[in-house]
C-alpha cells in the first residue's frame, strides 16, 4: 500500500465515522478557557493550582477562633452562619460531570454540581505577595486552632517565577490537614483589589462556578468576607471551596480547602514547581464550611 | 456576546467537527476525542488574542496532539493495543456494518504507538511538512523520519494481519 493509498484510505475512513452527539459544548469551552486565562495571569503555579482544583489565595493571621471539630468523614455540611449576599442567582449552563479519563474512585458518587459561567476576568490584576516567617506562622497557628483535633502539616511555601512579561510571580502556601477521613489541605496567599470591599466582593461573587450567590459577612471595619460553594473540578473529582476577605487597605485574603493533600501529588521532572497530580484524595473537604468561616474571622481580626 | 467570544465561537462552530475526528484518528475513542478537542479548544481560549491573527488552526492541532500524548504518558487513559478484534456482542448496526465490509485502518492504526501515530496522523492526516511535524512534537526532522518509517511498517503490518484474518473468516464462512 503506498503512502498515497494510506492516506485516502485514513481520511475515508474518518469520514464514513460518524460520532455520537457531543455531551459538551461552546458554553463549556468558554466557561473553562476564561478560567484558565485568568490563572495563567497570575503565574504558572496559580495556573495549575487553580486550573485542577479550583484554588484561589489567601492568607491567615493569628485571631481567636474557637476550635471546632473537625469535619471527619461523610459531607460537610455545616454551613457558615453567614446571609447569602443579596445578589441575583446566575442560571446554570450544565450540570458537573467527571472526565472520562480521571474520573472519581469506584463508590464515590458523582456531585451532580449546576455549574455557571465565570466573569470575564482577563481586565483584572491577579498578583499575590510573599508572606514573611511571622505572617507563615500565624497562618499555621490559625490552622491549628481551627483545625481541632485534625493534623495540620507544615506550611510549604511555592514560588513561581513570572516566566514572560506581563506576568507575576506567584506564592501560595500550602498545608496538610488530616484526619480519619483522609489528607486535604488548606492554600493561602495574599493578594490585592483596587477600590471599595463591597464592590470588589460584588464583583467576584460568581468567580468560582457558582451560581447562587455567596455567603458573606461585613464588619465594622468595612472587611467583606465571603465563603463559595464548594464545587467538583477535574481529575478524580477533586473538591474546593473558596473564602475571600477584602481588607479596607486594599488587601485580599484567599484561602482553599481542598480534599486532597501532598500524598496526592508526585514530582514532576519536566516543571518541578508543578506537581502531578496522582491521587483522588479524601471524599469530603477537611474542613466544615463553618471552620473556614472562623478561618476567614482570624484573618479579618488581624 | 462580546466580540472575543463571537470571533471564538464560529471559529469552535466551524472547527471542532473536524478536531473531533482528527482527535478520534490519535484515540481511537469519540468520548475521548471530545474530551481532547474540549480541552484543546479550552487552552486555544485562554490564548485567543494572540493566536487569533495568526495561526490558530496550527494552535489547535498543537495542542491536541500533544494532550494526547501527555495522556498516554502519565497513562491516565491507557490503552492496550489487542492482537485480535474484539468480538461482536450482537448484530452490527447498518453505520458499523458499511464501514466493516473491508479492513479498517483506523483500527489497524490504534497497534501503532502513540508516538508514531501521532507522527503518522500530523503527517499522513493533516498533511504537514516533516518540519511542521518536528515543530509540534518539539523534537528533529530526523527523529521525524524515523518515526514515520516505523510507523508505517507497524501500520501496514497490523493492516495486513487484519486482512489476513478477514481472508479466512470469508473463506470459513
Amino acid at each position: 500500500m503506498l503512502d498515497e493509498d494510506v492516506r485516502d484510505a485514513l481520511l475515508g475512513e474518518l469520514a464514513e465515522r460518524t460520532p455520537p452527539p457531543v455531551r459538551g459544548g461552546l458554553a463549556e469551552v468558554v466557561s473553562r478557557g476564561r478560567r484558565r486565562r485568568r490563572t495563567q495571569q497570575a503565574g504558572a503555579v496559580l495556573a495549575v493550582v487553580a486550573a485542577i482544583t479550583g484554588t484561589a489565595v489567601a492568607a491567615v493571621a493569628v485571631g481567636g477562633p474557637n476550635a471546632m471539630p473537625p469535619a471527619g468523614p461523610g459531607p460537610t455540611v455545616t454551613s457558615a452562619p453567614w446571609p447569602q449576599a443579596d445578589l441575583p442567582a446566575h442560571t446554570p449552563y450544565g450540570t458537573w460531570t467527571p472526565g472520562e479519563t480521571a474520573p472519581p474512585p469506584a463508590g464515590r458518587p458523582v456531585e451532580a454540581t449546576p455549574l455557571c459561567s465565570i466573569p470575564d476576568t482577563s481586565g483584572r490584576m491577579v498578583d499575590t505577595v510573599r508572606a514573611d516567617a511571622d505572617l507563615r506562622q500565624r497562618m499555621t497557628d490559625a490552622v491549628h486552632a481551627v483545625a481541632g483535633a485534625a493534623t495540620v502539616g507544615a506550611l510549604v511555601e511555592l514560588h513561581s517565577r513570572a516566566s514572560r512579561p506581563g506576568q507575576v510571580d506567584a506564592y501560595t502556601y500550602t498545608a496538610d490537614v488530616a484526619d480519619a477521613g483522609g489528607t486535604g489541605s488548606v492554600v493561602f496567599s495574599i493578594g490585592t483589589f483596587t477600590g471599595d470591599p463591597l464592590a470588589a466582593a460584588d464583583e467576584q461573587a460568581f468567580d468560582e462556578f457558582n451560581c447562587d450567590p455567596p455567603r458573606r459577612q461585613a464588619l465594622d471595619d468595612g472587611t467583606v468576607l465571603q465563603i463559595y460553594a464548594t464545587y467538583p473540578s477535574e481529575p478524580f473529582q477533586s473538591l474546593a471551596q473558596v473564602l475571600r476577605i477584602y481588607r479596607p487597605d486594599g488587601t485580599l485574603y484567599m484561602v482553599t480547602v481542598r480534599n486532597f493533600g501532598s500524598p496526592d501529588l508526585a514530582t514532576n521532572p519536566d516543571q518541578p514547581e508543578n506537581p502531578e497530580r496522582v491521587g483522588a484524595g479524601r471524599p469530603t473537604l477537611p474542613l466544615s464550611e463553618a471552620q473556614l468561616a472562623d478561618l476567614g474571622l482570624a484573618i479579618a481580626d488581624h | 456576546m462580546a466580540g472575543f467570544d463571537k470571533e471564538f465561537a464560529d471559529f469552535y462552530s466551524a472547527r471542532f467537527a473536524v478536531a473531533h475526528r482528527t482527535a478520534y484518528a490519535l484515540c481511537g475513542d469519540w468520548v475521548e476525542a471530545e474530551e481532547l478537542a474540549q480541552a484543546g479548544f479550552v487552552r486555544l481560549y485562554a490564548k485567543w488574542p494572540r493566536v487569533v491573527g495568526g495561526n490558530a488552526d496550527g494552535y489547535l492541532r498543537t495542542v491536541i496532539t500533544r494532550l494526547f500524548l501527555d495522556t498516554r504518558r502519565r497513562g491516565r487513559a491507557r490503552e492496550h493495543p489487542v492482537a485480535e478484534p474484539p468480538e461482536r456482542s450482537g448484530p452490527a448496526s447498518a453505520e458499523t456494518a458499511r464501514v466493516d465490509e473491508r479492513q479498517s485502518l483506523l483500527a489497524a492504526l490504534l497497534r501503532v504507538s502513540p508516538r508514531q501515530r501521532a507522527t503518522l496522523v500530523l503527517r499522513i492526516v493533516h498533511d504537514l511538512s516533516i518540519e511542521q511535524v518536528a515543530d509540534v512534537l518539539r523534537c528533529s526532522q530526523g527523529t521525524v523520519k524515523s518515526q514515520l518509517a516505523r510507523g508505517m511498517r507497524t501500520l501496514r503490518e497490523a493492516y495486513q494481519d487484519a486482512e489476513t484474518v478477514d481472508r479466512s473468516v470469508r473463506d470459513v464462512g
